[in-house]
């Protein structure tokens, strides 16, 4: 610790110089933060996704016939079959955007036990044909109660038989779905009797069927056993686990993974070769200083540890500065995400590891040929050259 | 008086590319605890080496180079380094201070290769400013301070370990005459009152008349000059 005053002044040393490095190194890291944040966020959604779980939907994006439930529950090893439709809506204004899963409310909540409902509340839904369960996070944003009657104007998916697109629920409750990336997304749960009797077409089609299996590793075959069942209908199917129907849909995106590590290997590569110049030059500037170091007492050791401890604080510290702005750009943007019906982004404390390990590693290297030759400079020579 | 310093049979060869230059040649030393040793000797005469030798910042190509009982010319990089900051303080013809580092932060830096609390550290610094007359100057960094306050600065830092053995290097090679005496005066004092050894080089005759021994450096050997008087603080 005591050291510590010599580093610190070492490092100021060029104070224009410093800043402009410490500056480099805050945004490689920023830049690394949000997007492995968002990466991170996206993967997360995707390994929520049940292996035992399938999702059966129209390859081309059309409605699947609700009769077609009947069929699917016949299907061997298929144990439980929910059904949803899906529209967007706003409220009052386009900044609230939601989204409204019309859902058999029984089958629905027996397949998808995360969501947390009171039973006084499930039972006010199942009895309530216009009733809405919302989410906690978007009622405490909308300051909604239970009881409240709220208008929402639909976008997508949404027109009605009376030709308008503005529904009328009423709130009967609130549900969670605690540590699960999609907690804070605008969602309405509705009776799809409701929705189906009132919207102007396509009535009697759903989005998706939802199936539970009995044996996960029998997805595949069970996949192929609902899609052969419609396979010269009208309306074909697609069936895949829920995770790898999330994945397909990540995938649509791009190569995320690519993009990132292309993005992030291009800035460390160029951080390496900026810290790299930035010390050996600084070296150079002291050499006979560290000759007097030497002179006074101090080990070849002792001296480059200096230097290593100088590139250390430097990036490190730079690192974690840039790692900090990342979770908190991150939280911003994963409140405004969320409420658009994106996953809430956010940088998991794993990720800030990863970056202050990288950022140790990167100190090292660009460090390692100046604390070398500080260690080997011989005090003779270097206090001859002034 | 027993011998603080004591070199036997020392050379030193330098390899420059193809070509072999010796620059102390079979050369015997005996300094005394608490002499003041002024070298001089022309340019390239190898006195600055000796110097060097003395201080443990070089090893001879033969011989034995023995400083407070112990033979440096057989410690390793790291050993001598410790034994430099134990025994040995360094005073350079430009000063060689921290250009970061006030004062009192120059001065300190021995210090921190100590156990000592930053408490007794302070204490210390404190205590070789007020010696060195900068008490007032703590906080200046070496640029704020004239060449002669630059060179007190390093003499308190060269005395702030209390080492047995003052090394100079042209001292007042960098100072006007008046700075240049006030220097001096410094250095006898140091080796008076606080009984220092002191090895000091010099090309200037006037600087080495402080001393009480002066010795000749010439083609790798040392001549003995004639007793002489000696400067005296004023």
């Amino acid at each position: 610790m005591k050291f510590f005053g010599l580093v610190w002044t070492g490092l100021w040393r060029k104070k224009a110089r410093t800043i402009f490095t410490v500056l480099s190194i805050v945004i490689a890291f920023l830049l690394f933060g949000m997007l492995q944040g968002i990466d991170t966020s996206f993967k997360q959604l995707v390994d929520q996704g049940r292996l035992n779980v399938l999702i059966t939907t129209n390859p081309a994006g059309l409605q699947l016939p609700l009769a077609d439930l009947s069929r699917i529950q016949s299907v061997h090893g298929v144990t439980q079959v929910t059904y949803r439709s899906l529209f967007v809506g706003d409220y009052q204004s386009p900044r609230n955007i939601v989204v409204v899963l019309p859902v058999d409310a029984d089958s629905f909540f027996a397949e998808n036990s995360m969501f947390s409902v009171s039973p006084a509340e499930r039972a006010a839904f199942l009895h309530t044909r216009t009733g809405v369960l919302v989410a906690q996070s978007l009622a405490q944003r909308l300051a909604w109660k239970v009881g409240d009657q709220i208008p929402i104007h639909g976008l997508l998916n949404a027109q009605k038989k009376d030709g308008t697109a503005d529904w009328t629920f009423q709130i009967v409750g609130t549900y969670d779905i605690p540590g699960n990336p999609v907690r804070d997304q605008p969602l309405l749960l509705m009776n799809y009797p409701y929705f189906d009797t009132a919207r102007a077409s396509d009535r009697g089609t759903v989005q998706l069927f939802q199936e539970t299996i009995a044996d996960a590793s029998q997805a595949a075959a069970m996949s192929n056993a609902i899609d052969n069942l419609f396979a010269n209908s009208p309306a074909p199917t697609h069936t895949d686990t829920e995770r790898a129907t999330a994945q397909g849909q990540l995938a649509q995106i791009g190569d995320l993974d690519f993009f990132v590590e292309a993005i992030v290997g291009a800035a460390f590569a160029t951080l390496l070769l900026l810290t790299g110049s930035t010390l050996m030059q600084a070296y150079r500037e002291r050499i006979h200083e560290f000759a007097v170091m030497k002179t006074l007492g101090f080990t070849d050791a002792g001296v480059s540890g200096l230097v290593l401890s100088e590139a250390m604080l430097l990036n490190v510290g730079a690192a974690v500065v840039g790692l900090l702005l990342a979770r908190a750009l991150l939280r911003v943007l994963g409140s405004v995400t969320a409420r658009v019906g994106a996953p809430g982004l956010h940088l998991p404390w794993i990720v800030f590891g990863v970056g202050v390990g990288i950022a140790v590693l990167l100190a090292l290297a660009s460090a390692l040929p100046p604390a070398w030759r500080a260690r080997r400079l011989s005090i003779i020579d270097a206090l001859a050259v002034r | 008086m027993a011998s603080l310093v004591s070199l036997h049979n020392v050379t030193k060869r330098y390899v420059r590319g193809k070509q072999t230059l010796e620059v102390l040649h079979q050369l015997d030393l005996e300094v005394p605890a608490g002499q003041f040793l002024a070298l001089m000797g022309p340019s390239g005469s190898g006195k600055t080496t000796l110097l060097n030798l003395i201080g443990g910042l070089d090893r001879p190509t033969t011989g034995e180079v023995i400083v407070a009982g112990e033979r440096i010319d057989q410690l390793s990089s790291g050993e001598l380094a410790k034994w430099r900051a134990r025994h040995v303080g360094f005073v350079f013809q430009f000063y060689n201070l921290m250009p970061m580092l006030s004062a009192e932060r120059n001065i300190e830096l021995p210090l921190l290769l100590t156990s000592l609390s930053s408490a007794q550290r302070k204490r210390n610094v404190a205590a070789a400013l007020e010696l060195v007359g900068l008490t007032s100057h703590a906080r200046h960094k070496p640029a704020e301070l004239s060449g002669g306050q630059q060179q007190r600065v390093a003499i308190a830092r060269a005395l702030i370990a209390d080492p047995t053995l003052l090394v100079c290097d042209e001292p007042t090679g960098d100072l006007d005459r008046a700075s240049a005496s006030d220097i001096l005066q410094l250095i006898q004092m140091l080796n008076r009152q606080q009984g220092k050894t002191v090895v000091m080089v010099t090309h200037d005759q006037k600087a080495a008349d402080y001393a009480s021994r002066i010795l000749h450096v010439d083609k790798g050997q040392l001549v003995e000059a004639a007793e002489q008087g000696v400067a005296s603080l004023a």
